[in-house]
């Protein structure tokens, strides 16, 4: 089985098997696209990403190497928070930070699956609360200029839900 | 490390999945939240205009966000709305518009004036409503509107009484079309030459199909069709021979109907690709309705699903073919030979859906999918419906583990008092859906010790008076309560529990106790029906 190297931004080189590299759309494009060949032995270097997470990471795309390719979203579909399987649910299991790291990493490796679920995590941390606490929370500064805020529920009020 | 790290469409991928109030509460988080949500908000709303906008007028004017869904509701000619209008046109890259509430005339008035802003829209939706005007006053011009880039229309008539006219709608491009007639409407609509048409809904009152599209149905993948006026030729039906999805709910001219209805069958079964039929004659002569399953199931090989309603069957038999066919719905069937039985060996076949009194007539064969029946009790109690059909039925079909008793509208009003004598239904599931019935005759059923799932949806039960007693069901793996109504105000609690320590709170509303959801798969919309639904979420 083919593998390749891979070396994150701390220096530490992982071997990784091909096609589990490939669930990250960045690496499928080096390979494919730009022809880097990884008989050469050479790492790929991931300047952004922390061995930590990046470990992490390889874990999840083990798990889900053979998932068949997910149908096209529809943008105005109502999007669904409660339909996290449950291996995923306890994989992010995490302190707050490393979830974060993870979606950044996500984002960089461009996994859309992986984004895609931490995203439904992160909207469900958010759900049912309020501004205020959302603020207290997530430890946000309300960086409204005065009256803004009341712009914005004016501006607001002019607004109807679309039915999906 | 937390929010702020982020990228904005990562932020905005997230706030998507919120709930579009949940949305707007938080557009009100920090800056770089509601700059995230802004996009998010104009995509998911309709910016809703009217006269009295007037006076606001200045908010969006300097509103930032890039509105392109806007819903005028009630069109009047001229000031002030007509300024409101101005402002819409000059900002607001059109690509929705809902318009509600508007008379014919204000609409030609609209689309001369506007036709620009128009001329970039994709989806429109226009309800014509004369309910409100002081005066019926219409000119009776007839008018063409272009909309070179319309995808979606949703055309709707509410009250038009006058106005002999025809409003010509030229959208090339249209793939989605919904019309609803108004009953007295003497207004002609023609769309002309849209030959993408893909999904088409009508439910025609005085309009006939053929006067409003004009064009070749090549590409017409869906129809829904509701004809309430009776139909005297249904030469229409021959030129769908690409449709994959039909439903036609019909009432023909009485004269006509044997005719009529064979010529119906004979045409669907020339629609090689048909994939879901549903075919409900409105006449209420079934016995003059003959469909025979063996022409369907050797005419239309990939029919996948079925629903037959008020027509008589032939050929019911053991019938080679239906190979693709998933489910089955029968409602109001009657049968050719009074001898005949409907014996069902598809080897596909998954959800079967049938009015309760054709079950001694019904013999279903196991398959490896087929272990659901829903059965509709239609004008039965639920104790006759147990005793005289289910538990003789269910014996000589013992690989039925999940079973649906619904009724088709809330309103049931067929209650005799009556407790089944019979205990056990020898089913896994069961789910009581729609139905007005008695603790009693869920405890009837509820006992019996194999059933693992009860399931209760939009029920309303009535409880013995001054009774506080709890019907305890310990060896069920599931109680699902979801919109249930009791009869009785004074209690609290629901009277029906898994083990003793359990409490069910209701809510007390309209002076009865009703529980909302106790389903903790937060599967708020979870419906035991929409399995049987062969057209869910039809429309534009």
């Amino acid at each position: 089985m083919s593998t390749i190297k891979l070396e994150t931004s701390d220096g530490v080189k992982f071997t990784v098997k091909t096609q589990v590299a490939k669930c990250s759309g960045t690496i499928r494009t080096m390979l494919e696209d730009i022809g880097i060949n990884p008989q050469d032995g050479e790492a790929i270097p991931l300047s952004n990403v922390h061995s930590t997470i990046l470990q992490k990471i390889l874990v999840w795309a083990e798990h889900h190497v053979d998932d068949p390719e997910p149908p096209r979203e529809d943008a105005d579909a109502a999007k669904r928070t409660d339909d996290i399987c449950s291996w995923d649910e306890d994989f992010l299991k995490v302190d707050q930070r490393t979830l974060f790291d993870v979606m950044l990493a996500a984002n960089y490796l461009d996994m859309k699956q992986l984004i895609a679920v931490c995203c439904k995590t992160v909207a469900n941390m958010i759900k049912g609360k309020t501004a205020d606490q959302i603020r207290r929370t997530f430890n946000i500064e309300n960086d409204f200029p005065p009256g803004e805020e009341d712009k914005i529920r004016l501006r607001n009020q002019f607004c109807e839900e679309r039915s999906r | 490390m937390s929010f702020e790290c982020l990228p904005l469409e990562i932020l905005q991928a997230i706030l998507d999945f919120l709930t579009f109030e949940e949305l707007l509460g938080h557009s009100l988080v920090c800056r770089r939240w509601s700059q995230a949500a802004a996009s998010l908000v104009s995509r998911r709303s309709w910016l809703v205009v009217h006269a009295q906008r007037a006076r606001t007028i200045g908010v969006l004017q300097e509103s930032q966000r890039n509105y392109t869904n806007v819903l005028i509701h009630q069109l009047n000619q001229g000031e002030p709305l007509e300024s409101v209008l101005d402002v819409c046109s000059g900002k607001i890259r059109l690509r929705r518009l809902k318009i509600d509430r508007a008379p014919v005339d204000t609409l030609y008035w609209f689309s001369q004036l506007y036709s620009s802003w128009l001329e970039h829209l994709e989806e429109v939706h226009i309800s014509l409503d004369h309910r409100y005007l002081k005066q019926d006053t219409c000119s009776g011009k007839s008018y063409n509107i272009a909309l070179p880039k319309l995808k979606a229309l949703n055309w709707s008539e509410n009250h038009l009484r006058r106005g002999n006219r025809t409003v010509t709608i030229k959208g090339p491009r249209l793939r989605k079309v919904s019309v609803n007639d108004s009953f007295g409407s003497k207004l002609n609509l023609i769309l002309p030459d849209c030959d993408t048409l893909d999904t088409v809904e009508c439910t025609l009152y005085r309009k006939n199909f053929s006067d409003i599209f004009k064009c070749s149905f090549t590409h017409l993948n869906t129809l829904i069709l509701r004809i309430y006026n009776t139909v005297q030729s249904v030469e229409f039906l021959t030129h769908l021979k690409s449709l994959k999805r039909f439903s036609l709910s019909l009432e023909y001219e009485k004269e006509l109907l044997p005719t009529l209805f064979v010529e119906t069958v004979d045409t669907i079964c020339k629609y090689k690709r048909l994939e879901a039929l549903q075919l409900h004659v409105m006449n209420n002569e079934s016995t003059l309705c003959c469909v025979s399953l063996s022409q369907l199931a050797e005419s239309l090989a990939r029919l996948k699903k079925l629903e037959l309603n008020n027509v008589c069957l032939k050929s019911t038999n053991k019938i080679l073919g239906f190979q693709q066919l998933s489910l089955l719905k029968l409602t109001n069937i009657v049968f050719k030979n009074g001898a005949d039985f409907l014996v069902l060996d598809y080897p596909k076949l998954q959800n079967i859906s049938v009015s309760v009194s054709l079950l001694p007539k019904l013999i279903i064969q196991a398959n490896k999918a087929n272990d659901t029946l829903f059965v509709n009790l239609d004008a039965t109690s639920f104790a006759k419906a147990v005793d005289l059909y289910l538990v003789q039925f269910l014996q000589r079909t013992d690989h039925i583990r999940r079973l649906v008793l619904f009724k088709t509208d809330c309103y049931d009003t067929c209650t005799d008092g009556n407790v089944p004598r019979a205990t056990t239904l020898g089913v896994e599931s069961l789910s009581l859906v729609n139905l007005n019935t008695s603790l009693e005759c869920v405890e009837s059923v509820g006992k019996c010790s194999r059933l693992k799932h009860l399931y209760l949806s939009k029920c309303s039960l009535s409880i013995p008076k001054d009774s506080d007693r709890t019907l305890v069901l310990d060896h069920l793996d599931t109680l699902d309560v979801f919109w249930v109504q009791l009869d009785d105000r004074t209690r609290k609690l629901f009277p029906i529990v898994r083990h003793p320590d359990q409490q069910i709170i209701g809510e007390e509303v309209y002076s009865t106790l009703t529980v909302f959801n106790t389903i903790l798969r937060s599967t708020a919309d979870f419906d035991p029906l929409a399995s049987i639904d062969l057209f869910p979420r039809s429309g534009v």
